[in-house]
């Protein structure tokens, strides 16, 4: 390939792009393929905890759920997830009351078929560009269904493929120059989960100064509606909904890594403590909730004691799914 | 436009004290907005782009989206995948039609 025309680099550019992926995920695949019966951690998460972030709090029969799921903090059954705003409790009683059996169908059927609308609108937008070929239709199609994101998505039951629909959404419209409606699909997406109040940044900074308040009006609105729903006292209801909310205790104060964060990309993920620690914490009577102080490690410790001993960092430095005991 | 889409993208994934790895689905969105300025924009010479540039900001994306065995510094890996993707994105400018930023 004459890599010397414009046209020419961005094909090989994508090309690269696809070949990486399709070599990642069919090596990581086969090899689990092939190790089926050995001590190898299923590649997608531990396969036990399966959809747990959604079915976890179900009280109900629901299908697909694992019998054997633990019921970590005595969460099994009360309908409301720790650490999420009052819409997304919302949205978890109506999958786990109004939708049961079915609450995890009905939300990857949601899920999935948005990303199914969202690839193909972005495919038919772009064959029609001359530089087009067909493997970046198979890139969009391979990105949209076997993304780790999509993947990770799909494997914890967990909502952010709701959040995701309402972002996409509101960049769609954001491109298309249509404000307001970009605002209000944000301010959804941010009464679910609160990052994507971030978009309202952007609006502010290209001074569409009315559009985000709209945007944070129809959160605002959108929070208090969810909290009259769940109690005619919205005060009361959001005592009920923070009074499982550890998120400021168990990962600002206390800083501590979760089993399941295998895959936790955050920034602060390498500082976190490592289970030895914690055990020493433990074993010192301070519980998990009381902002124990633990050691701090960098990534460059975290490196270090990967060339050192990897059994030991493995689940020092990115957790493990349900394995980690601390 | 597209540079700050792809900033507060990595922003958001990077930033929050637990950020687990279903989040990065929403790095799709300024993904899908690249395809079309590659095309659109490169692809038509409206903005010239080397191919290392263009790589800049394909091979992170490639390693975040692809499966990686969940072994040791899986989530560190990722970590730097975005933090390059966000060094790109401030440094390397993607003027877009798709934005108004170039002329159709």
């Amino acid at each position: 390939m004459d890599l010397k025309s414009d046209r020419a680099r961005v094909q090989a550019a994508i090309l690269i792009y696809l070949l990486f992926c399709v070599a990642m995920n069919l090596g990581v695949w086969a090899w689990f393929a092939l190790h089926i019966h050995g001590p190898h951690i299923f590649p997608l998460g531990g396969y036990r905890d399966r959809f747990s972030d959604l079915l976890l709090y179900s009280g109900k029969y629901q299908i697909w759920k694992d019998p054997h799921m633990g019921n970590y903090d005595n969460l099994n059954g009360t309908l409301c997830p720790r650490n999420y705003p009052p819409f997304a409790v919302m949205v978890y009683r109506f999958l786990l009351q109004v939708c049961a059996p079915y609450a995890l169908p009905v939300m990857l059927v949601t899920m999935l078929g948005a990303m199914a609308v969202a690839c193909t609108l972005l495919w038919r937008r772009v064959r029609r560009f001359e530089s087009y070929r067909w493997y970046m239709g198979a890139a969009i199609f391979l990105s949209g269904f076997f993304g780790w994101g999509i993947l990770q998505v799909v494997m914890r039951g967990n909502p952010e493929g709701l959040v995701w629909i309402a972002v996409c959404l509101g960049a769609m419209f954001f491109a298309r120059r249509q404000y307001p409606g970009a605002a209000v699909a944000f301010g959804i997406a941010s009464s679910i989960k609160p990052f994507p109040v971030l978009w309202f940044a952007l609006m502010a900074r290209h001074r569409r100064y009315r559009e985000a308040v709209l945007g944070l009006v129809t959160a605002a609105g959108v929070t208090l509606a969810s909290l009259l729903i769940i109690d005619r006292n919205p005060l009361r209801a959001w005592r009920q909904i923070s009074g499982k909310n550890t998120f400021f205790t168990d990962y600002v104060v206390a800083f501590r890594p979760m089993g399941e964060m295998t895959a936790d990309h955050s920034l602060f993920q390498s500082m976190k403590p490592s289970p030895v620690s914690c055990a020493i914490m433990d074993s010192t009577s301070l519980t998990r909730n009381t902002g124990c102080i633990p050691t701090i490690r960098s990534p460059g410790s975290c490196i270090w004691r990967t060339c050192r001993s990897p059994r030991s960092s493995r689940w020092s430095c990115s957790g493990g799914y349900g394995t980690s005991q601390c | 436009m597209l540079n700050q889409v792809f900033a507060l993208a990595c922003v958001t994934l990077v930033l929050p004290m637990v950020s687990a790895d279903y989040t990065l689905i929403l790095l799709l969105v300024p993904m899908g907005f690249f395809l079309i300025f590659l095309l659109e924009d490169v692809a038509q010479g409206k903005t010239p782009m080397s191919m290392v540039k263009i790589l800049c900001f394909l091979l992170p994306c490639a390693w975040i989206m692809a499966t990686e065995p969940l072994l040791t510094l899986h989530a560190v890996f990722k970590c730097f995948a975005l933090l390059l993707l966000l060094a790109a994105s401030i440094s390397i400018p993607l003027p877009s039609t798709l934005f108004g930023e170039t002329v159709a």
